[in-house]
Formats: structure tokens, C-alpha cells, sequence
């Protein structure tokens, strides 16, 4: 698994983790996060005026200020503006606990699917939509939430000996998975009218998200970005190797485990609310360490940045392309992801 | 024993005579049509044995229509639960994927087949079984009348089954004839689970019925894409927009999951609707509504004209 690319820029990283960066590099990253931003805002404005019943411009910025007609008030404002805010901060979860992940087990194909977080999240969420279908999705959240906690916490104590080390946390992600995974799949074929509903749980989608998904949604994202990019520096250190971080003065241990529960409480939460969202957390990072680099300082909140635009969008072609038949966003990022993926893995070669 | 058998012979010859003339005054004045049992309602042409001993039903309707001339079954698909009596009869599976070996243990010399279910299987089943099988359509109120007609015929209670089709045709004439000049807007959903809403056209079964009755469907365009003939996918966005004055809803899942009308009172995007606000959701049976066209067409009949337009419909019995 060893990356001799993401290495040597991992190495070029260490002179911004410890000195300040050059001016010039600075800029340069720093007008990459404001684009990725002005991107966002356009994809919002942009996903919230789209949908299966035609609304006009006009009309729609009336909606949003509550001016227009009841009807369109409504679908503007119930309807989609709280799936595009969700699926903005879903996007933007995956993606930074993508990062995260990949720089803690370095890694480059750790992502919030492989170290059991969102195997636990989908085996408690399909475990209460087989078992418990009356519990409001107020209680399946967090259960999910505390689900995918658990998973990747699993993970983690199979990897300690005394500590972590990046490759068995890795490994033991993808044993916790496949043993979960086994699990929920289990309870999918046992049961004839859940199953679908499940499967389109496990793809991952945002049909039918509201505002009650997005006040469950803020305070884990609040939390879990402001933590993200405030150990951004931390991150950089630990990525160079265990050896060095120790010697540049890092508490490695504690710091792996920091930052491992702060991508699992943005992945969990985020998949707790959306379902399985496939890709997303593993493409979107190294797209970005393409344009500006491996320093997690801005590779953070650009790739938080980009991967709520891959959803807003995604999910705007979901709900519009096939209309009346939705398509779960989950299929698309997984069909855009691949070929995006294989691309990036050919060019960095 | 011989000169009690021929007594017996000739007063069941006579009664039916007496049967017969008694039927012929009666059948006076609506001109019945002929039932035509050598092509079914696929196309395909059909040599039905003349009286049938064992018949096998492949889906619920046809279960029902079979009880509803008098002729009982000689197996049902696992889930055709009514009347009470077809839930001791052997079953051979699901409706949508039946048990070939199951069947021909059943050994049927009749097979009736759902249309709407079945058109890919009659084929192939009935080459491979080498029994005569016989497809149904019952896509509409008026195609249980005919069913009714065509599954007495086969068999062998064609007075049952004529007795039947006049009494639900003569129910929903009474019932037209009292429809005011404007229906109100309707929508017949059915909650999918995870956010997913179908609704159906006026090409399903309840549609049809709703048509009949002067009702206005809110789904008109939508390509069919559910797996309840005539169900398509309908969006929260086109109910919001659409505004029906009623809504039918209907549950899919078994005991314990949420009902379709608890999920619509607890989408907030639906909180302005005029049916929710004017009380006007109403969970109807998804079984004799949607799943099990037939014979229970009547209570449909029953039930629907009040919801549509109680000043009309409340005080009768």
C-alpha cells in the first residue's frame, strides 16, 4: 500500500507543518478554497431552483424569502432547500473524514467504508428498519450514529498492540466490515418486504430529507469540522510517519485516536442521516491533494468544500435525470466516482 | 337399488327443466353476453376441459372470484388469505414466482391465470404441465364483472357467476347515477419507505374505479414504473403542486410497519395540504384496493363513494 507520490508530497508537507508556508503557495491554495466555495454557493442556488415541478427563477427567490405563492413556498422551502443543506453537509463530512482517515492510517484508500464506521451505521439502521419500523427517525440517527462510532471503534481495538499502527488499523477496518457487512446482509434476505427499503438505505440517498435531517445533522457537523481543521496541523505531523511525528515532539497515539473519533463522528453522523453515499469520502480528497497539495490545512476545508458541491450535484441529477423515477445519489457518486477515481490513480502514476 | 336411481334420474331431470324455464322468464330483458371460453384475455386460444374437478388458482384475484361463483380451489398462491376458507387450501408459493412442482402435485386439470401477473409464465407452464391454462384480466370494476362471468362459466357455476356480475353491475349503476356533475381531485398513494411515494394512474385497478366514479386523478402523465400495474413513482414536489382535495392512502408492509397515512401527517412539507387540513386522508384495505382485484370490488364500492362525496353518499346504509 505504499504510495511513493503521496510520500514524497507528504515529505514536501513537512516544511508548511512546521514553518510557515511562502506567500505565493499560500495564495494559491487559499484562491482554490474560495473557488471551491463560490462553486458551492452557485450549486446551491442553482440544485434548489431544479426539480420535477417547474419553478422559475423568480419565483424561487420569492420562495426562499417566503413571498411566492403557498405551493411554491412550500417546495422551495420544505422540500428542497433542507435536502440540498443536507446533502451540502453530508458531502462535505464524507469528504473531510475521507482526508482525515487516509492521513491517519496513510493510507491512500482509507475512507470512511473501509475502517468499519459505516459497516456499524449500516448494520444498526438496517437492524432497525427490519425489527423496530415505527421508530421515529429522530431515534434510528443517533442509533446509526452510535453504530458507526462503535464500528470504527471495533477496528480500532483490534489493531492496538500496545498502539495503532496505520496498516492494522487499515486492515482490521476491512475485517470489522466485511464481518458487519455479512450481518446486515443477512438480515436483508431474511426479510422479504424490508429488503428494499434497506437497499436503498445501504446505496444511500436523500429522498425525502427535511429540515427535522438537518437540525439533526448541524450539531455533528458543527462539532466535527470545527475539531477537523483546528488539528488540521496535528494531521500534517502524523502523516509523515510515525518516527518523525514522535521526533517533531507529537504525542502520536493520542493524537491517532483523536483524530480517527473526529472523522468518526463526522462520517457516522453523516451516514447515520443519508445512508452508505458511496465514493465520495475516498475520491473527493485525492482530487483535491491534486490541485493544491497534501498540506491538511487547506486540504480540509477544500475537500469539505468540493464534496458538498459532488453532492448537491450529484443529488440534483439524481432527483431530476430519471424524474419521476429517482435515482438513490449513492448510484450516481459510485458511477461518477469510478471512472474520476481510475483517472486520478493513471495520472499520479 | 336400480328403480331408486332412475326415480332419482328423472326429478333431477324435471327440476332442472323447471330451472331452466324459470331462468329463461327472468333473463328476459338484459341481453347477456356470450362468454367466450376458447381464447382467454391474453389472446390466447384455450381448450378448457367442460367440467373441471381440479382447479388451480395462480393469484389471490383469481382465488377470489373462484369463491365468489362457489367452486373452491384446488390451490392458491401463499398469499391469498381471503375468503377465510383459502387459507386451509395448499399453497404453491408466491404468486409472482409459483412453484412449478408444487402444481403439478396438485394435479390440476384447470390452471386460471392472473393476466396482469402472469402473461410470461402461461406458456411455458402450460407446455410443460400439459394442462389447459386460462388468463384473466381484472385491470378494472367492470372487468370483475366479466370475470366473474368467464370463471363461472369455466368452472361450472355459470349461474353463479352471471348472478354475481349482474348484482355488482346493477350496485355501480345505482351508484353513477347518483354521482353530482363535478368529482373532486384525488390522489391514491402508497408510502414506498425512505421518502419514496407511489401513486396510481388511472390504468390501475383503483384508478379505474375512481374514474368510474367521477373522481379527478392527480397522476396523469407518469410512466408506469412501480410493480403494482398502473403505480408510478410520484414526488413530494408534484403532491405539494397538485393539491388533491383527497387523499386515498394505502399500506404495503406487513403488521408493525408504519402506515402511509402516518408517514403523509408526519412529512412537514405536507402540512399545508388541503386534504390533511381538511381531515380528507383516508387509510383505505391496500389488499382490496390495490394487491387483490376481484370480487371485493363491492366494498370498494361501498366504502369510496362516501369518501369522495359524503353530502352524497353518508346517510346511505
Amino acid at each position: 500500500m505504499k504510495d511513493a507520490a503521496l510520500r514524497q508530497a507528504q515529505a514536501g508537507a513537512l516544511a508548511d507543518a512546521v514553518a510557515p508556508a511562502s506567500p505565493r503557495g499560500l495564495d494559491r491554495r487559499l484562491l482554490v478554497v474560495l473557488l471551491a466555495l463560490g462553486v458551492l454557493c452557485v450549486a446551491v442556488v442553482v440544485s434548489i431552483g431544479i426539480g420535477p415541478v417547474y419553478i422559475g427563477p423568480a419565483t424561487v427567490v420569492d420562495a426562499l424569502l417566503g413571498n411566492a405563492d403557498a405551493t411554491s413556498n412550500v417546495i422551495v422551502r420544505d422540500i428542497r432547500a433542507p435536502r440540498v443543506l443536507v446533502g451540502a453537509m453530508v458531502g462535505a463530512s464524507l469528504a473531510m473524514a475521507g482526508a482525515m482517515l487516509q492521513g491517519v492510517t496513510r493510507n491512500p484508500l482509507a475512507d470512511p467504508h473501509i475502517v468499519g464506521i459505516s459497516a456499524g451505521a449500516g448494520l444498526v439502521a438496517v437492524a432497525c428498519i427490519v425489527f423496530l419500523p415505527n421508530l421515529p427517525v429522530g431515534v434510528v440517527q443517533p442509533l446509526a450514529f452510535a453504530g458507526g462510532f462503535a464500528g470504527g471503534g471495533l477496528a480500532y481495538v483490534m489493531a492496538w498492540r500496545g498502539g495503532v499502527s496505520p496498516a492494522r488499523l487499515a486492515l482490521a477496518g476491512i475485517a470489522v466490515t466485511s464481518m458487519l457487512t455479512a450481518l446486515t446482509s443477512a438480515m436483508l434476505v431474511t426479510s422479504a418486504f424490508s429488503a428494499q427499503i434497506g437497499l436503498r438505505w445501504l446505496i444511500g440517498g436523500l429522498l425525502g430529507r427535511s429540515w427535522q435531517d438537518f437540525r439533526l445533522l448541524l450539531p455533528y457537523f458543527a462539532v466535527g469540522s470545527v475539531v477537523a481543521l483546528a488539528t488540521a496541523r496535528q494531521l500534517n505531523v502524523i502523516a509523515l510517519g510515525d518516527e518523525l511525528a514522535t521526533s517533531l515532539g507529537q504525542r502520536v497515539e493520542r493524537t491517532r485516536l483523536l483524530l480517527t473519533a473526529t472523522a468518526a463522528l463526522l462520517a457516522s453522523s453523516a451516514v447515520s442521516i443519508a445512508g452508505l453515499v458511496g465514493f465520495l469520502g475516498l475520491i473527493i480528497p485525492h482530487l483535491v491533494r491534486l490541485l493544491i497539495g497534501n498540506d491538511y490545512r487547506f486540504l480540509l476545508p477544500a475537500s469539505a468544500l468540493f464534496g458538498a458541491v459532488l453532492l448537491v450535484v450529484a443529488d440534483t441529477a439524481a432527483r431530476t435525470v430519471f424524474d419521476p423515477k429517482e435515482l438513490p445519489v449513492g448510484v450516481l457518486t459510485a458511477l461518477m466516482g469510478g471512472p474520476v477515481f481510475i483517472l486520478l490513480v493513471r495520472r499520479r502514476a | 337399488m336400480k328403480p331408486p336411481v332412475r326415480l332419482l334420474a328423472v326429478v333431477s331431470i324435471l327440476s332442472l327443466l323447471l330451472a331452466a324455464c324459470g331462468g329463461g322468464t327472468e333473463e328476459k330483458a338484459p341481453p347477456t353476453p356470450p362468454v367466450d371460453l376458447t381464447r382467454d384475455d391474453l389472446g390466447r386460444s384455450v381448450a378448457p376441459p367442460a367440467s373441471p374437478q381440479r382447479v388451480v388458482a395462480l393469484s389471490p384475484t383469481v382465488v377470489e372470484l373462484m369463491f365468489a361463483v362457489g367452486a373452491t380451489p384446488a390451490g392458491r398462491p401463499s398469499s391469498a388469505d381471503y375468503p377465510e376458507a383459502a387459507k386451509s387450501l395448499p399453497n404453491f408459493g408466491t404468486s409472482y414466482a409459483p412453484s412449478l412442482e408444487a402444481i403439478a402435485a396438485m394435479k390440476p386439470d384447470l390452471i386460471i391465470a392472473d393476466a396482469l401477473i402472469h402473461q410470461g409464465l402461461v406458456d411455458g407452464f402450460q407446455s410443460q404441465l400439459g394442462v389447459p391454462i386460462f388468463a384473466v384480466r381484472v385491470a378494472s370494476a367492470a372487468d370483475v364483472a366479466h370475470a366473474l362471468r368467464v370463471v363461472g362459466a369455466l368452472t361450472g357455476k355459470r349461474e353463479a357467476g352471471e348472478t354475481q356480475a349482474k348484482a355488482l353491475e346493477t350496485k355501480l349503476a345505482g351508484i353513477k347515477a347518483k354521482l353530482p356533475a363535478v368529482g373532486p381531485s384525488v390522489l391514491v398513494v402508497v408510502a414506498a419507505g425512505q421518502g419514496q411515494f407511489v401513486a396510481a394512474k388511472d390504468t390501475s385497478y383503483i384508478g379505474s374505479i375512481l374514474k368510474e366514479l367521477g373522481a379527478k386523478n392527480i397522476v396523469t402523465t407518469e410512466p408506469e414504473n412501480f410493480r403494482f400495474a398502473g403505480f408510478s413513482d410520484f414526488s413530494q414536489e408534484r403532491i405539494v403542486e397538485k393539491n388533491p382535495d383527497v387523499i386515498i392512502a394505502a399500506s404495503i408492509g406487513p403488521p408493525g410497519q408504519p402506515k402511509t397515512t402516518d408517514i403523509l401527517k408526519s412529512t412537514p412539507a405536507f402540512a399545508s395540504l388541503k386534504a390533511v387540513k381538511e381531515g380528507r386522508v383516508y387509510e383505505v384495505d391496500a389488499f382490496i384496493y390495490i394487491q387483490s382485484a376481484g370480487p371485493r370490488v363491492s366494498l370498494i364500492l361501498d366504502e369510496l363513494p362516501k369518501l369522495l362525496y359524503p353530502t352524497v353518499f353518508a346517510a346511505a346504509p
